[in-house]
């Protein structure tokens, strides 16, 4: 019994160990979910641009604090399965909308709300 | 999560994707490889060094690489297996490059080795006159086969007619102080023997035997703990710990 055993651990950790690392490598689309309605980063990108499109500058302003907040806890789940540059041009992304909330330019909101956009649907992907 | 844990967490995974890929692949030792393969086996490794720390390249792509060149080592070794046609065109053959004392120029350009190389590698078998070889063949692997002439072999006791017995393999009864039960069991032995035996080496027990392994004939052979070396045998020749 004790030799049947250790002979299908023999096989069954090294199979076990690879699903594991081939999982973890393809668990971006899923670590990109939601825990909840504080974390939608989509939704909140969403309401940012749409605040600051139709002039509510102020609550735009609250919203954006909010995504930064957002954006800072999925950061560190994505960081796995993506790359440094992608991280980092989100980062940057996040500091143009900001830059775009504050100097109240639509234009430049619309730039880096569908640029982020984007590089959201690749993230982790 | 920091770049460095992403790295930290990339080599783990990256340390036990190699150990199982390695182990599927099958060769244990450096010196089987021919050279394909010791270039396969670096490529492998410098795919691994990337997958555990470029954290511009998104890991699982790499560790698709990774896998694609494993399977393709291992296909490759089982169509060599199967063809003898496809396992020559794949590993190269022997060559002979000295037969009968005289070194084939020939085949020696065909692989493109000096003959300063051939004399290295004729040194690293003991080989100090060339006229003494009979036939030396370069085998896939980079290794020298040598058959020096039948009269400048050494004597064995075959050649003298002296009878000798099976030797076969020694089977370990002690490893670091722990019984080798399964070992003990194989050869209808028991741990009041074994402990006889090593009470007769001087040990109480084999909680103080480095190793113990018995030979076909039935002789043990005991290592303790306690080593007796003389100080002159100390090759240290500094003051700090050798």
């Amino acid at each position: 019994m004790k030799g049947w055993l250790l002979r299908f651990l023999y096989y069954a950790l090294p199979t076990l160990a690879l699903a594991v690392i081939v999982l973890a490598m393809n668990a971006g689309p899923l670590l990109k979910r939601p825990l909840g309605p504080q974390e939608d980063l989509p939704a909140q990108l969403k309401q940012v641009a749409d605040l600051a499109l139709s002039g509510r500058w102020e609550e735009a302003r609250q919203g954006q604090d909010r995504l930064a907040q957002t954006w800072v806890k999925v950061k560190g789940r994505l960081r796995f399965s993506s790359t440094t540059d992608e991280i980092e041009v989100f980062d940057l992304l996040m500091a143009e909308l900001q830059a775009a909330v504050e100097g109240r330019d639509q234009v430049l909101l619309r730039s880096a709300h569908l640029r982020m956009e984007s590089l959201w649907q690749d993230l982790g992907s | 999560m920091g770049e460095a844990t992403v790295v930290a967490v990339r080599a783990v995974l990256t340390f036990i994707t190699l150990l199982i890929f390695t182990r599927l692949s099958g060769k244990t030792q450096i010196a089987q490889l021919t050279f394909f393969e010791w270039v396969t086996g670096i490529t492998i490794g410098s795919i691994g060094g990337v997958l555990s720390t470029d954290l511009s390249i998104r890991p699982w792509p790499v560790f698709v690489g990774l896998a694609v060149w494993v399977v393709l080592v291992i296909l490759t070794q089982y169509v060599a297996m199967k063809s003898r046609w496809t396992g020559k065109m794949l590993d190269g053959e022997p060559v002979v490059v000295v037969q009968n004392g005289q070194i084939l120029e020939k085949c020696l350009g065909r692989i493109r080795m000096r003959v300063g190389e051939l004399n290295s590698l004729l040194r690293e078998k003991d080989v100090f006159d060339i006229s003494t070889v009979e036939v030396a063949v370069l085998e896939p692997h980079g290794k020298l086969s040598v058959l020096l002439r039948s009269q400048e072999r050494p004597v064995t006791p075959k050649d003298l007619n002296i009878p000798t017995s099976y030797e076969g393999l020694g089977v370990e009864l002690v490893v670091d102080g722990e019984v080798m039960m399964q070992n003990l069991r194989r050869m209808g032995l028991n741990q009041a023997w074994l402990r006889e035996r090593l009470q007769e080496q001087g040990l109480s027990g084999p909680a103080e035997a480095f190793l113990a392994v018995i030979d076909t004939q039935g002789r043990i052979y005991v290592d303790g703990y306690a080593d007796h070396v003389p100080p002159s045998e100390n090759m240290g020749d500094y003051p700090g710990p050798n």
